[in-house]
């Protein structure tokens, strides 16, 4: 035992000094970083992290306790991580240019509702069928005279806010379903993922088109659960590939044998790690939801002509002589389904290039 | 829009109380649960029932509108593949050179584009206003099967609707092929082909595009059920006569027992989708063999 | 000294799911009984390659693991019930192998520490900040961590995060999965000092688990080498240095590499003759099915699997 001792008052001393130079580091305000030699950090975060460091150490000497309430406030802190995604995105100039559009459309149209008086736009007018953009109505009248710059808002509404609502339940039910499957895994995950199999095989189109029929009334709320109801697998499939990876760190099990249940874990540990990818899948259903709704009203089984949304708008262009001679009565809604399609998805888009860049920077 | 089999049928001036006996006598009346044991245990005796509305069987009536979308389907996917693996080979090997700034811009564009939309502006451009093809319809008024000119009527009417899915759906896999060459033209076994002296086509032909166009292949059974649902959409905008315009006009209807075998069909297509897809998976890639 | 932590035969298997009906066909054998014992305010080395079970014992212990068979006791009390596995405790902490993947990328250092104490413990926000810096002062990070994120730092200093996590809880028992083989060797040292002193501090009993005699040597009173999942030898450090026994240890022993540059040829010498000696006689102490024979007394600490005389 002895010799093993010895061996090991050696080593302390050694680390004695080894210490003492850290102190040595910081008074003379080098970085702590990278002192064994591990380049972790980008260039912009250190120099930060330093001055931040030094500012503290100045006031707070090394090793001093019970430090006021005062203090605890200063101690520096760092970007969350959906600031450093805000950021990224801002610093997009197209997916900024399209959340300034999607901003002033969205404001715009919601603002605009709340005036306009939607029985009068919906109302049957026989005198003023089918006519052309002019001063009264300055995108026109459809076939039962109603004004379809009116229609055009209102339908606007509708479809982001059905978009929105059926994007949050899907991606909402999607995530739970996605993250309780992918962290349990085994018999769980197994059971779990042959009901998103079964209901990926599923024509949901058709299914939702027989729903729409059968269910006696429907408002946006029955409508967004019908539609949601089938689309929420793909989140689903995408968070438990993710959670099954997270589940393998070794924080999860650091977070267990620290007492903490599996509720906590999931939503707490593990669920922050899948913001970005979140946030990112959000977008590109919101854009990929007011696509399939403004098509389920084109075909005629989302909203009925009296609550106009950007699809019962197309609807019109069935008709061969809408089509051909009628454009103001489609073409707005067109251009609209396509600007907000655009803009979305460029967002989403940026957003999941900067989730990729800070990946490979961490 | 609530109704059952019935009330797209009959005639408003036919007494309640026979309606009732009518009902009755085609099990209308019975909780869900018996009517749907009824229908799955018809259905596993090959009975797929009887159309309410043309009153002959449900088999008859979607025969010929299931070639019709058969067709569709195969002429759609035979063009995106067609367009689409040439523009995803051109846009990834010369990436960021102009052509593959305009395949790119394309791309996104038709991600962001409803296939309805697109499907309508197409009718409206090509059909309408240049007249250079049929407008509806799946052949010519008056023409003999059997004919050349009945193939050609046939081929006439399948441009447009089929154009119109496959536009729209090629982008998914020119992005995808992109975005694999890119990928693959970084790896190491490309850089030791170029290093033993491979020509530059033959290292593209040879080594890159064999990796990259493999899990496309392997894409074609999951590519059937994106096709069926756009069919929905581009049989209707077309009066193209095919199973999904068949099946928005049973649901108009109220013709039930048509509209559940059409559902029925839509399904195994996309069960057998998957179930080919994962068949040339398991060829393709030797990863994922079943031992 | 009485004993804190005790294992008894511990066996934990894993079935091998195969055919068409997935149905189990065999078992590997991660852990195939392991007795231990730990005094308490000791530190018990369990050493072996990898895939030896060393982890697996060290997880079972804690419960991230199940048990197939065996039983632990902590401080005289059984914490195992046979095929389940142990519950968690704040008495039994654990210091991970890897200091990036144990650290939430996406929680402050703050977050990090104060998790424990929130499961087990009513804080105000202030009391949990003043915990959390003391401590992080005792294991020597300057209050400025505080709300810094885990990238933000270097391996060495993560691994502090996690011993102060580890110890927040004031537990009797750390388990140490491989503490310092992610880390670079310079910093090596510099950790295992600073464990060993919070371990005298706060009177720690350690299971430290490593791959590297070396390491071991200067933080165990005893020593447990590994070899596919059974004990091969085990005894005092002391005993295990001075007089190892089984041709497993003795290999080991002979590929800690030494710094004296006088010696090179001769340590080559030793090394290339128990390499000999292992190829020809590793064998006899295997039994037929390869497993390790079962261990014999040597001396009251000193028990080696060997094979018998004659």
């Amino acid at each position: 035992m002895s010799n093993n001792n010895k061996e090991n008052k050696n080593l302390k001393d050694d680390s004695k000094a080894y210490e003492f130079d850290e102190d040595m580091d910081n008074k003379d305000h080098t970085p702590t970083k990278a002192r064994d030699g591990f380049d972790f950090d980008d260039n912009q975060h250190t120099s930060e992290s330093r001055e931040l460091d030094m500012s503290v150490k100045a006031d707070l000497p090394h090793g001093v306790m019970g430090h006021g309430a005062s203090d605890m406030k200063n101690l520096p802190k760092s970007k969350p991580g959906w600031r450093i995604l805000f950021e990224e995105v801002i610093s997009d100039k197209l997916a900024l240019f399209s959340l300034i559009i999607l901003v002033i459309i969205t404001s715009y149209v919601f603002g605009l509702t709340m005036f306009l008086n939607h029985s009068e736009i919906v109302k049957v007018d026989l005198f003023a069928i089918n006519q052309p953009p002019n001063d009264t109505f300055r995108l026109g009248t459809d076939y039962g005279g109603r004004d379809i710059f009116g229609q055009l808002i209102i339908g606007t509404r509708n479809s982001l806010a059905i978009g929105a609502l059926v994007t949050i339940l899907s991606v909402g039910f999607g995530i739970v379903y996605g993250v309780v499957s992918g962290y349990f895994g085994g018999h769980i995950d197994n059971a779990m993922m042959r009901v998103v199999d079964f209901f990926m095989v599923l024509p949901f189109l058709m299914i939702i088109v027989v729903f729409v029929t059968i269910v006696p009334s429907y408002d946006i709320w029955t409508f967004s659960l019908i539609m949601a109801a089938f689309l929420w697998t793909g989140t689903a499939r995408l968070i438990r590939s993710v959670a099954m990876q997270e589940r393998e760190l070794d924080y999860v099990n650091a977070s267990r044998t620290l007492g903490s249940s599996h509720i906590k874990i999931i939503f707490k540990q593990v669920m922050p790690n899948l913001v970005g990818l979140i946030i990112v899948n959000g977008t590109l259903s919101l854009a990929a939801n007011i696509g399939i709704e403004s098509g389920l009203s084109f075909i005629g089984f989302g909203f009925p002509e009296t609550t106009p949304s950007l699809g019962t708008l197309m609807a019109y262009a069935i008709q061969t002589q809408t089509l051909q001679n009628r454009w103001w009565i489609w073409a707005p809604a067109a251009i609209l389904i396509l600007v907000l399609m655009l803009c979305v998805r460029n967002i989403g888009e940026a957003l999941r290039r900067a989730g990729d860049a800070r990946q490979r920077n961490a | 829009m609530p109704g059952d089999a019935l009330s797209g049928l009959i005639d408003p001036t036919v007494p309640i109380e026979q309606i009732e006996r009518l009902r009755e006598q085609m099990g209308l009346n019975n909780p869900w649960y018996i009517q749907y044991r009824d229908w799955v245990l018809a259905m596993l005796q090959g009975d797929f029932g009887q159309s309410f509305f043309k009153q002959q069987p449900v088999l008859d009536v979607i025969g010929d509108r299931m070639m019709n979308t058969i067709w569709l389907g195969l002429f759609s996917s035979v063009l995106i593949y067609l367009i689409g693996i040439p523009l995803g080979l051109v846009s990834g090997r010369w990436n960021d050179s102009l052509l593959d700034s305009a395949i790119t811009g394309y791309t996104y564009l038709g991600f962001a584009t409803p296939t309805f939309i697109f499907g309508l502006v197409m009718l409206l451009v090509f059909g309408y206003t240049l007249g250079w093809f049929p407008t509806g319809g799946s052949v010519g008024v008056g023409v003999t099967p059997g004919t050349l000119e009945y193939v050609i009527s046939k081929f006439q009417h399948l441009v447009l609707p089929s154009f119109s899915i496959a536009l729209i759906g090629l982008v998914g896999t020119v992005q995808y092929l992109r975005s694999g060459i890119i990928e693959t033209k970084q790896k190491d076994f490309v850089t030791l082909a170029r290093a033993k002296g491979v020509s530059e086509g033959k290292v593209y032909t040879k080594h890159i595009f064999r990796n990259s166009i493999l899990p496309i292949a392997a894409f074609f059974g999951y590519e059937i059920t994106s096709l069926l649902g756009g069919s929905l959409f581009i049989e209707t905008i077309y009066g193209y006569p095919g199973m999904g315009r068949l099946f928005l006009e049973s649901i108009s209807i109220r013709d039930f027992s048509v509209a559940n075998v059409l559902i029925l069909v839509f399904g195994m297509l996309s069960i057998l989708g998957a179930l080919l897809s994962d068949i040339i998976l398991s060829i393709v890639d030797p990863r994922i063999r079943i031992k | 000294m009485s004993n804190l932590l005790e294992i008894k035969d511990l066996k934990v298997h894993y079935p091998i799911r195969g055919g068409f009906f997935n149905t189990v066909k065999d078992h590997v054998k991660a852990v195939d009984g392991v007795s231990l014992n730990i005094p308490e305010g000791t530190t018990y080395g369990l050493v072996g390659e990898s895939g030896s079970g060393k982890t697996t014992t060290g997880k079972a212990v804690i419960g991230l693991n199940h048990i197939t068979e065996g039983e632990i006791l902590f401080n005289g009390k059984t914490i195992s019930g046979n095929g389940k596995s142990v519950k968690n405790s704040k008495e039994i902490q654990m210091i991970f192998q890897d200091p990036y993947s144990s650290l939430n990328v996406r929680k402050r250092v703050f977050d990090i520490v104060a998790e424990p104490i929130k499961n087990y413990h009513k804080r105000t926000k202030d009391e949990l900040i003043a915990e959390v810096l003391g401590l992080l002062q005792k294991v020597g990070l300057p209050p400025g961590s505080l709300y810094k994120y885990p990238h933000e730092f270097s391996g060495g200093q993560r691994q502090r995060i996690g011993v102060a996590r580890a110890i927040a809880l004031n537990p009797k028992l750390i388990i140490a999965d491989e503490p310092v083989s992610a880390l670079d060797v310079s910093v090596q040292a510099q950790v295992l000092n600073f464990m060993q002193d919070i371990q005298e501090e706060m009177n720690l009993t350690m299971l430290f688990i490593a791959h590297d005699l070396g390491v071991v040597r200067h933080m165990c009173q005893h020593i447990g080498i590994m070899y596919q999942g059974r004990l091969v030898e085990e005894g005092t450090a002391e005993e295990i240095f001075n007089n190892p026994q089984h041709l497993y240890t003795k290999r080991l022993i002979a590929a800690i590499p030494d710094t004296d540059v006088d010696k090179i040829d001769e340590n080559l010498n030793i090394r290339q003759s128990v390499k000999e000696q292992y190829n020809e006689h590793f064998h006899e102490y295997l039994d037929e099915d390869g497993r390790a024979l079962p261990l014999v007394d040597i001396t009251s600490t000193h028990k080696a699997a060997l094979p018998a005389k004659g």
